[in-house]
């Protein structure tokens, strides 16, 4: 319930923003810009609260409802408090009244809240929430600050965590976790608006411009993602809400800077969520920043003047998680090195190419031509290539080149620097992963609504549409069967909570970490404070109701590191690798470390200490 | 070059990729093995989907996760009996390798398993059982097949076959299979 109110204050706070916001005339860019104000408002509050020392849920619910209130009496005073939302039947109608829509419409509605309630029903899951989205902003409750946390896998926390921020809204006001799975849901619709508006500013009629929309939201890998607490969902439907907010700056020829705005405050999410949106921030300066040159003066002042409207919310949102690299590594881009012609700017202990390499073995066309002939059994959420189903291969890239040639040919200008800046944003990254391009199916989706309008005899669009909606049905039929949200793991979830036993490693995708935890005796217990290293999943270990405190301690000498651990008043050490050093530590001190327990890879100690918990534990001696 | 040719080029481009495209995406050029391509495991997913709405019957190794599943196939049938996830310790290696039922199949499937520590007891008991020498390291980012086989009357299971992979893919690890069974 409290989740519920905290909620509908942040999307009546940013409702009341979005009406006071200047220079938006159309009612779907203000939709736009309300959903999208919706994360960064909780991102700019959690960042402030977090700096304050206050970041609790009754401080954020203050916040809100603090700035509900005063933009609301604003509006208010203004005349202006309703936020007019776009008509549907006036935008889709004409598309509507086609058959082809509706058994898209129908089956993505179904597949959604399918996805939705899977996501609802299992714990978090996925290697990089359970490893470094998630635990931080675990950390950040329980200390109520936001802080830069000590930990093992330094190259993950020091990634921009403003998504962490947005998980940590999730988790802050409810005892579940399951909330976090379906953090990616906002982002789908706001994409999926996002998408329909790209084609109506690059001159697709309302007729045709809902392609471009269903080919964003059935995309298999989007659908795939609104089970589990990744970002890629939201990085892509951010992307595409900067090519529209340029093309509505354009629109009203460079004068309003409204739009720019907007800009700034999604570029500044998607650097807050991942590093690669610099490439999204180079081509978003490239093409706002290009006011003709009448005299030099005037060129620079509206250079500048562009270019703070959109710094402005982008540094607010984001500069944060780069300032703190610079301050504690020296390089803002950590662990990246950053080199210029041969000279390196920022060192950093790995290249962007090594850090990111999921596919060693494959060359970047290698990784294209297995993404484009990805077939359904591969569907996952995380997979490194493919995703995009078979209507990307088979109707949208086709859409795309026709689309480019024609446009070239009819000096189409406007259309034609938004798909060459899609291109060159997916073209420029350091391998050609699908999953990190997910602004593509849109642009194909346009694409296609190009072809059906403008280049499609009447007698071939019918064609051409059943052709797409098949494409489109087909791996949505199949959504459900694949691994690791499947049917079966939410049978099995289901089956072992009805039987009342805890979970087990066969239930889902990396569940064996959940169930080591449960299953492990003594180590669900508040006041237990456990020490971790070589774990590669830290969140479980926060137990279920993430009240338990979980650090980690650096090795550096036997006495120092035992003497952390005992300063810390450590229970229990949990090391997850054998053949750490830690490891030989402990099994060569028994008189210090106490075998707990063993559930491979991970190994428990109990740490023999004058610690009350630690003393009544040994006293038990309820070891396994 | 006046409009209608314009559109003319533009939309013959269109067909012409479209159909490239859709060559390549449901053809089956590259990893045609005998009779059985990847048509061949879409058909497998179809089916166990269906097989899904029928009462959790048939569980296949088209289901995915990361680290090892052990799959049961009849070996008189083909028919798929379970399949389940599996921890690997110095144990239970051992104990999965010698539990194979006479007239079964037991396949040993590794996806991505992320820590060396878990292939190492099963090299260990496959040298031991077996007198394997060989390394499953290679599947460390990639998969691999161990299949086993018992014929009635045989005391210990044989070792068929052991097949690894540099890539993720769980399609070639089915085709695989399909392989070394129809190779036994």
């Amino acid at each position: 319930m409290l989740y519920l109110v905290a909620t509908i204050l942040v999307a009546m706070a940013a409702a009341n923003v979005t009406v006071l916001w200047p220079g938006l005339p159309g009612r779907l860019e203000r939709v736009l810009l309300w959903i999208a104000m919706v994360p960064g408002l909780i991102t700019l509050v959690a960042l402030l609260l977090g700096f304050a020392g206050l970041l609790t849920p009754t401080a954020m619910l203050l916040a809100h409802g603090a700035i509900a209130i005063a933009s609301g009496v604003v509006a208010w005073r203004r005349g202006n408090l309703a936020l007019r939302l776009p008509s549907p039947k006036q935008e889709a109608g004409r598309a509507l009244r086609s058959p082809w829509l509706w058994p898209l419409l129908l089956g993505g509605a179904a597949v959604i809240a399918w996805q939705v309630y899977v996501g609802l029903r299992i714990p978090p899951f996925g290697w990089d929430a359970l490893s470094y989205h998630l635990p931080p902003a675990v950390w950040w409750l329980q200390a109520e600050r936001i802080y830069s946390v000590p930990t093992q896998f330094t190259f993950g926390y020091a990634y921009p965590q403003g998504w962490s921020l947005l998980l940590l809204w999730q988790l802050a006001f409810t005892a579940t976790d399951h909330l976090v799975n379906v953090t990616a849901l906002p982002f789908v619709l706001f994409g999926t608006l996002a998408a329909y508006g790209l084609a109506r500013e690059m001159g697709i009629g309302k007729r045709w411009a809902p392609w471009a929309g269903a080919f964003w939201a059935l995309t298999p890998l989007v659908l795939e993602q609104l089970t589990v607490p990744y970002n890629d969902v939201a990085v892509g439907a951010l992307t595409l809400g900067v090519f529209y907010f340029i093309l509505r700056f354009w629109r009203s020829g460079g004068r309003s800077t409204g739009p720019l705005w907007v800009v700034g405050l999604l570029v500044g999410l998607i650097l807050g969520t991942k590093p690669n949106g610099f490439l999204v921030l180079a081509f978003a300066c490239v093409l706002m920043l290009f006011p003709r040159v009448q005299n030099w003066r005037s060129y620079i002042s509206a250079v500048v003047g562009r270019g703070l409207c959109a710094g402005i919310p982008a540094l607010a949102l984001a500069g944060f998680w780069y300032i703190r690299n610079l301050v504690l590594y020296h390089n803002p881009l950590f662990p990246a090195k950053v080199s210029l012609l041969g000279h390196v700017i920022f060192p950093g202990p790995r290249t962007i190419k090594n850090l990111i390499n999921m596919t060693p073995t494959q060359t970047k066309l290698q990784n294209l031509g297995l993404s484009l002939n990805e077939h359904l059994l591969r569907y996952t959420f995380d997979s490194p290539t493919g995703g995009l189903g078979p209507v990307f291969t088979c109707l949208g890239g086709a859409a795309l080149v026709a689309m480019v040639v024609h446009a070239v040919t009819t000096r189409r200008w406007r259309l034609l620097a938004v798909t060459l800046a899609g291109g060159a944003i997916f073209l420029l990254q350091p391998f050609w992963y699908l999953r990190y391009s997910l602004f593509l199916p849109a642009l194909a989706g346009v694409a296609f609504a190009y072809v059906l309008q403008r280049l499609a005899r009447r007698r071939w669009r019918p064609w051409l549409q059943a052709a797409a909606v098949a494409l489109l049905l087909y791996p949505l039929a199949l959504v459900p069967f694949q691994p690791q949200t499947s049917a079966e793991t939410l049978w099995q979830v289901d089956t072992a909570i009805a039987e009342g036993r805890r979970l087990s490693s066969a239930e889902f995708g990396l569940a064996r970490d959940y169930a080591f935890v449960d299953s492990m005796p003594n180590l669900d217990h508040p006041a237990n404070r456990i020490a971790y290293t070589e774990g590669r999943f830290v969140y479980p270990l926060f137990g279920r109701n993430r009240d338990r405190v979980v650090y980690y301690v650096p090795a550096t000498t036997y006495d120092g590191w035992v003497s952390a651990l005992l300063k810390e008043r450590t229970t229990f050490l949990i090391i997850g690798a054998d053949d750490a050093i830690e490891a030989a530590w402990a099994k060569s001190n028994p008189d210090r470390f106490v075998p707990w327990g063993r559930s491979w890879p991970y190994a428990v100690y109990l740490i023999r200490s004058d610690e009350p918990r630690n003393q009544e534990l040994l006293r038990q001696g309820a070891r396994p | 070059m006046t409009h209608l040719p314009r559109r003319c080029l533009a939309f013959a481009l269109f067909l012409a990729v479209a159909v490239a495209g859709s060559a390549y995406y449901w053809v089956p050029l590259r990893y045609t093995v005998g009779a059985k391509s990847l048509g061949y495991a879409r058909t497998v997913m179809l089916s166990n989907a269906l097989e899904w709405w029928s009462g959790m019957a048939g569980r296949t190794l088209t289901h995915y996760r990361e680290g090892f599943q052990v799959a049961r196939i009849d070996s008189a049938t083909g028919r798929l009996l379970t399949v389940h996830d599996l921890i690997l310790d110095q144990q239970k290696a051992a104990s999965v390798l010698r539990d194979v039922q006479a007239g079964q199949y037991l396949v040993l499937s590794i996806h991505n398993p992320s820590l060396d520590d878990e292939l190492a007891p099963l090299e260990a008991a496959l040298r031991q059982q077996f007198g394997w020498n060989g390394s499953v390291k290679e599947a460390n980012l990639g998969s691999a097949m161990i299949v086993l086989a018992r014929d009635a009357g045989e005391v210990r299971p044989r070792l068929i076959a052991v097949k690894t992979s540099p890539t993720l893919y769980l399609e070639e690890r089915v085709l695989k299979l399909r392989v070394v069974l129809r190779d036994y």
